[in-house]
């Protein structure tokens, strides 16, 4: 059987990669019989709800770029253009 | 409004009608205000000498944020090199933790989360879980939500972030997420569940 250590590891990597088949009925018979790592499991495979909760707030913010970077970044590009333009005639 | 399909052929506008969605995107996921500008000016720039490859099958902000997600991770891979990776792989040998006895098994009480869905609606859930990624390692929090907010694959990951091995990788996600897991149950759901 492994420990609830290991069944913490692997529930992590579950979630990026598909465990070996050898892993996945590790892990299914440990958690018949352990309901700590039944709610580890569940809990930390949700926090990628949370994670893209906290991401979609963040990109719904109000922050906006600042007018200096907003001039530089429009000189830039004006710069650039210009010369692209230059190279073609 | 612009009709997204025709304005890519006025950069012009860009800056305007994308510039602060795009920062906001970037910001997002660098957390650093100048990374995020600069990524900004990346993109715009790489889309301007790219622009006759748009064929406007996709949205324009769409098309910008694709080529975003490659500045971003440029972007990584760039201050990876200079990030102390030791203090990263450090997770993987120091094992600090009372949580479990010495074969293996719980040390404490994993408890069940309560609907934990409806937390998701809730600002004041959303400040406390962002306070836990804040009480992370900077490193770790760079790599978890990189992990989580990019399609790198974790060769890919473990470059950028200057890890040594994909075993090391699981093993860092692994202790972040269960750090992150334990701030929450403290901070939030035994918190509700005392109240």
């Amino acid at each position: 059987m492994i420990s609830c250590k290991k069944v913490t590891e692997l529930a992590s990597k579950a979630l990026d990669e598909k465990l070996s088949l050898g892993q996945r009925l590790q892990m299914k018979l440990h958690l018949l019989i352990c309901k700590g790592c039944q709610h580890y499991c569940q809990q930390v495979a949700w926090l990628r709800s949370a994670t893209r909760s906290l991401v979609e707030r963040d990109e719904n913010c109000s922050e906006k770029l600042s007018e200096e970077a907003r001039s530089r970044i429009e000189s830039k590009m004006r710069a650039s253009h210009c010369c692209d333009e230059k190279e073609k005639s | 409004m612009s009709d997204p399909q025709n304005d890519a052929s006025d950069p012009t506008r860009w800056l305007q009608d994308y510039g602060d969605d795009l920062y906001r995107y970037a910001l997002t996921r660098l957390r650093d205000k100048p990374a995020a500008e600069d990524v900004v000016q990346e993109t715009l720039l790489a889309a301007l000498k790219a622009k006759q490859n748009f064929r406007g099958d996709s949205a324009v902000k769409t098309w910008l944020v694709g080529i975003m997600k490659h500045k971003i991770v440029d972007h990584y891979r760039k201050t990876g090199r200079e990030l102390q990776s030791e203090s990263l792989e450090q997770t993987v040998s120091t094992d600090d933790n009372d949580d479990f006895k010495a074969n293996g098994h719980w040390n404490v009480s994993v408890n069940y989360w309560a609907d934990p869905d409806s937390a998701l609606q809730q600002d004041e859930f959303l400040n406390v879980y962002q306070q836990c990624i804040d009480a992370l390692p900077a490193d770790q929090a760079k790599l978890f939500l990189l992990k989580e907010t990019s399609d790198m694959s974790s060769d890919e990951l473990c470059k950028a972030m200057n890890i040594s091995t994909t075993n090391n990788l699981w093993v860092i996600l692994s202790r972040t997420r269960k750090r992150l897991r334990d701030c929450l149950d403290k901070r939030w759901f035994s918190a509700v569940a005392e109240t």
